[in-house]
Formats: structure tokens, sequence, C-alpha cells
């Protein structure tokens, strides 16, 4: 019995030094996203004329590849409907605080003025959902985007 | 100061602060109530400001407060306990100042949410400092411990060093001029994932104490129990390593310490949790016992706690379903050792009876339903740390999930009451032994 509880003792911490070992030089930095090399002037011309004349209070159905995303506290702007089944690059930009995008599986941490870019394939239907992940103010948990998947 | 002062000092300081907590509760259900809140002297923050502090008294005093007590039980005597007890004593008045006088900016981070005001800073870190100086005399029972449960307990105060470096490193790595929404998030983000580890060591503890109660002997062999500790100990103190891999505001960073639980915590409360059900399944004699109970119940909420942890959204109620049930898993532990072990030991026994076991009920029972509420609300999508309209409960089941909550949460609150009157009420009596006031 002595002997028993000595090899589950010795088991015991063989298993929780791989599993220390496997922690600390495991990567932790998540998926690759694409480099962005759009600056924020180049972000701002393609919001603007993404959003419209009405600067995106109504949603907005995309009509290219190219989708532009202002993250601020504590929305996305603009709301957004996109084609089902279709390959975009969704370019955000911080503009107050650093905030996260938290969408398709990926996420981003955002600093002001600094644009981050992904590229993601819409579901065939439905509601794609996007995120803040990062504490960014009293009103961070309701912070999400509307993305909306329509023909 | 005796030890039995010291001892009683810190299960005062523990027990105080739920109870200061849970009038702060009632404030803030109060400031929400349409009418009654016009009668209320403060400003429409004041809901923050008292939510920040209820959370860190009940969170972060009780559980720290009760290894102070843990260090004086297994360590007792000498100079830095009782020093550590007066620091701890005042940081704790200074964190309650803000609230009062409703100021300071409150940012609602996470694990240690902070009212941006110098007294409440100056409170945290009297508060950690006095923690400090009391574990301290824990260190040299790493190395001599005369028992299984003074190991454990000596692991947990190490676990506690772990934490106080993670937020020493990140204090001096973060750039000047760091937003104060992500300096607050990420100063407490390293530290705050080892506190976790010092929770659930916290609980082992209760269960190698109320087991060797109970059953004559703690959930598993005394050799596995140490080497549990041990690799809490170890994953704790590997935790400030990796500052120097992963800047602490970046992305990395925060995904590695949100996996260091996952690496460091599910074995060792598999192994103390399946020793804990095997000897509650096989035991005979009292089922009912206050120890049998805190045993029992704290094992079943922090199990379904922790399997909901595998279920997590990334904004939405399902977070707070998790941390309330293995909070209060191990809640149900430290309320387990103060009704078997410490009022006892200081003279003050429970008067056992009904009460004994419906504070476990009442508590444990309301906190899995509260938890289950959560979890329900969180799957149709209601967003955590929100209130009224922003959580857009715009169908029946969202409804529904938020009023299972509200239940859940008013059952709980009345175990926690009747332990915090019961505790508090024999603590404060005067007993024989104590000296004049």
């Amino acid at each position: 019995m002595v002997r028993a509880e000595r090899w589950a003792t010795v088991v015991y911490l063989a298993i929780c030094l791989v599993l220390l070992v496997v922690w600390l030089s495991l990567p932790h930095d998540g998926p690759a996203t694409d480099r962005s090399t759009m600056s924020e002037a180049e972000f701002r011309a393609g919001w603007r004329a993404m959003a419209g004349p009405d600067e995106g209070r109504t949603p907005v159905r995309v009509a290219g590849d190219d989708i532009y995303l202002l993250a601020r506290q504590w929305t996305f702007a603009p709301d957004l409907v996109v084609a089902p089944n279709h390959r975009y690059r969704v370019h955000f930009l911080a503009e107050d605080v650093v905030h996260s995008a938290a969408i398709g599986g990926v996420e981003l941490l955002l600093w002001p003025g600094k644009v981050e870019t992904i590229s993601l394939t819409t579901p065939g239907y439905g509601h794609l959902p996007l995120q803040c992940g990062e504490y960014c103010g009293l009103g961070h948990s309701r912070m999400s985007g509307s993305i909306e998947v329509a023909k | 100061m005796s030890a039995t002062a010291e001892r009683r000092g810190w299960a005062l300081l523990a027990v105080g602060a739920l109870a200061v907590a849970g009038v702060l509760a009632l404030l803030l259900a109060v400031s929400r109530t349409p009418h009654a809140q016009d009668w209320l002297p403060w400003s429409p923050e004041f809901f923050y400001r008292a939510l920040i502090t209820h959370v860190v008294l009940s969170i972060e005093v009780w559980f720290l407060a009760c290894l102070g007590l843990l260090s004086a039980t297994v360590a007792g005597g000498g100079r830095s306990g009782p020093a550590g007890l007066a620091l701890a004593v005042a940081g704790t008045l200074l964190l309650l100042v803000p609230a009062i006088a409703d100021q300071g900016e409150p940012s609602l981070n996470n694990y240690l949410p902070v009212l941006q005001h110098p007294l409440f800073y100056a409170g945290l870190l009297l508060f950690a400092g006095g923690i400090g100086l009391a574990c301290l005399r824990l260190l040299p029972l790493l190395f001599r411990p005369p028992s299984v449960v003074a190991f454990a307990v000596a692991c947990t105060g190490g676990v506690y060093f772990a934490a106080l470096a993670c937020f020493a490193v990140a204090a001096l790595m973060i750039p000047a001029g760091t937003g104060a929404a992500l300096f607050h998030e990420r100063l407490f983000w390293g530290g705050g994932h080892v506190l976790q580890i010092l929770n659930t060591a916290l609980l082992l503890v209760c269960w190698q104490v109320l087991g060797e109660r109970q059953w004559g002997r703690g959930p598993l062999p005394a050799g596995l129990t140490r080497a549990v500790f041990l690799s809490l100990l170890a994953f704790a103190w590997a935790a400030p390593l990796l500052y120097g891999r992963a800047e602490p505001l970046g992305l990395e960073h925060r995904r590695a310490f949100t996996a260091l639980l996952w690496f460091a915590l599910p074995l060792p409360s598999l192994l103390m949790g399946g020793g804990v059900a095997l000897h509650l399944a096989r035991q005979g004699g009292n089922r009912r016992s206050p120890a049998s109970l805190a045993l029992g119940l704290s094992l079943l909420v922090f199990a379904i706690g922790g399997v909901a942890g595998f279920f997590l959204g990334l904004a939405d109620t399902r977070t707070p379903s998790h941390y309330h049930a293995v909070i209060g898993g191990v809640n149900l532990g430290l309320m387990g050792l103060f009704v078997v072990v410490v009022l006892p030991l200081l003279g003050r026994p429970p008067s056992g009876g009904k009460a004994a076991a419906l504070q476990f009920h009442f508590y444990g029972w309301g906190q899995l339903v509260h938890a289950l509420g959560f979890f329900l609300a969180g799957a149709a999508g209601v967003p955590r740390k929100s209130l009224g309209l922003d959580q857009g409960l715009d169908s029946l089941g969202k409804m529904a999930a938020m009023g299972v909550v509200g239940l859940g949460g008013g059952i709980a609150v009345i175990g926690g009451v009747i332990f915090v009157w019961g505790a508090l009420r024999r603590l404060l009596t005067r007993e024989a032994g104590d000296g004049p006031r």
C-alpha cells in the first residue's frame, strides 16, 4: 500500500512537471493574422466611402471586398450587412482606447491609430458575432458589433 | 498579542469583511430600486463604487484574511503575525473610505476591480503588505512541516508571494501613459490568475482539515496530498517567469495566464475532490454533520463551477456562472472551517442545531441555482457586468434565466446571513478568558 502511494505520488509529480514545462514553452499568441500596412488616413478614407453620407448611422450594405470598422467606447461602427459565403478583408481601427476585436475565432488587439486587418469568409446565413475582448471601460461588456449576413 | 487573540483578530476581519460586503450589496440593490434610490445621498456612480468595494471585501479580504487566520493557526506566535493583522485591518478600513465618500473613478477590470482613488490604492497596498507579513512565518514550514495541514497552508502562503511578485513585475513593466482601463486590467491579470490558484489551495486546505475531523484522515494519502500542494506552488512560482516571455500588454500574455489555470488546477482539484467524494460515499455515521455538509456541498458546487468553465463565452454571463460557483465552493469550505474548527478553537463553538445545517443548505443550493441562471442567461446571449436596458432582456427565456439568477442569489444570501450573523455573534461575545477591553 505504501509502495503504491509512493508510485502514485511520483507519477502525479511527473505529470505536473510535464504540464508545467508544456505551459511555459507553448506559444500562446493564437492564430496568425494578416499584417496590415494600411495607414490611418487610408482607413478613414475607406471608412467614409463605405459608411456613406450619413456616416454609418444606419446599417451599411458592403459593396466591395473590404470592410472598415471603427472601434470606440463602446461600439463597433457601422452596423453591417454582408454577403453570404464571401471572402472579405476586414480592417479595424481603435479611435479612443485599446480595444480588441474577437471575430471568426480570431482576436486582434486594437491600438489607437494602428490599423489591423483580417481575412474572413462569411457564413451562409445568420449573424457574425463581433465582440470586444479587452477590458476598455465600464461599458466594455456591451461592446459588440452588428454584422448581418444576407443576400 | 497572544496567538489566540491574533486568530480571533483574523477571524473578525474575515467575517467582518463579509458583513460589510453584505451591507454594500443591500445598498447596491437600493441604489437600483426606483424611488428608493432618491433617498440615498450618493451619485448614480455609487452603484459601481459599492459594487467594486463589495467584490474586494467579499473575495479578496475574506479569502486572504482566512489565509492570515490559517497562518496564525499553524505558525502562531512571533511579531510578524500581529503586525500583519494591524496592517490588514488598517488597509481594509482605507478601502471603505472612497465608496462611503462616493469618490474615485470605478474600473471594473477583471480579478481586482479598483476605485481610482489614492486611499483605495493605499488600502490595497497596506492590506497586501499585512497578509505578506503574516505569511512570512509560513516559509520555514515548507521545509520542516509538522503536519500535512501545516505544509498545505505554507504552500498556500507561498502562492500568495507569487501573486505579489506578478503584481510587482507587471507594475514595473507596464509603460507609463498606458490608459487606465488597460493598465488596471493588465496590472492585475497575471497576479489575479495566481490568486485563483490560491483560492483553490484554500479550498483544498479546508477539505484536508474537515476530512481529518470527519474521517480521522485527509481525502488522499499524506504523500500525495503534499504533492498536490507542491504542484500548485510550483505553477504559482513559475508564473512570474512568463513576464520575461510575453510582455504584459500583449495578447499572448493574456492567453498564457488563462492557460495557466487550465494546466495548474484541474488535476489537483480532481484528485482531492475524488478523494472527498470517495470518503463521503463510504462514510457511515452522521452524514448531516456540519463537516460532512461543508465537504459535500463545497465539492458539488465547486465541481459544477469547474465544468461550467469549459463552456465560457467571451463576455456573456456564463463567465459569472463559472466563478460564482467555484467561489461559492471555496466559501462553503471556509464556512465549514469556521463552524467546525475555528470557532471551537477560539472557545466559541457554534450552538449546532438546525441553523448550523441550514446555512450550508441555503448557501450551497442557492449558489447552484444562481450559477445555473447565469449559465442559461449567458447561453441565451445576456452580456455580463451589465444592468437594466443594457442586459437586452428581449425574450422570455432571457428574462426567466435572470429570474432564476435572482431567486438563487436570494436563497444564497439567507445562508450567508445565517453564517455571518452566527459567527460574528460568537466572535464578539465576551468570553471568560478574554482580557479587559
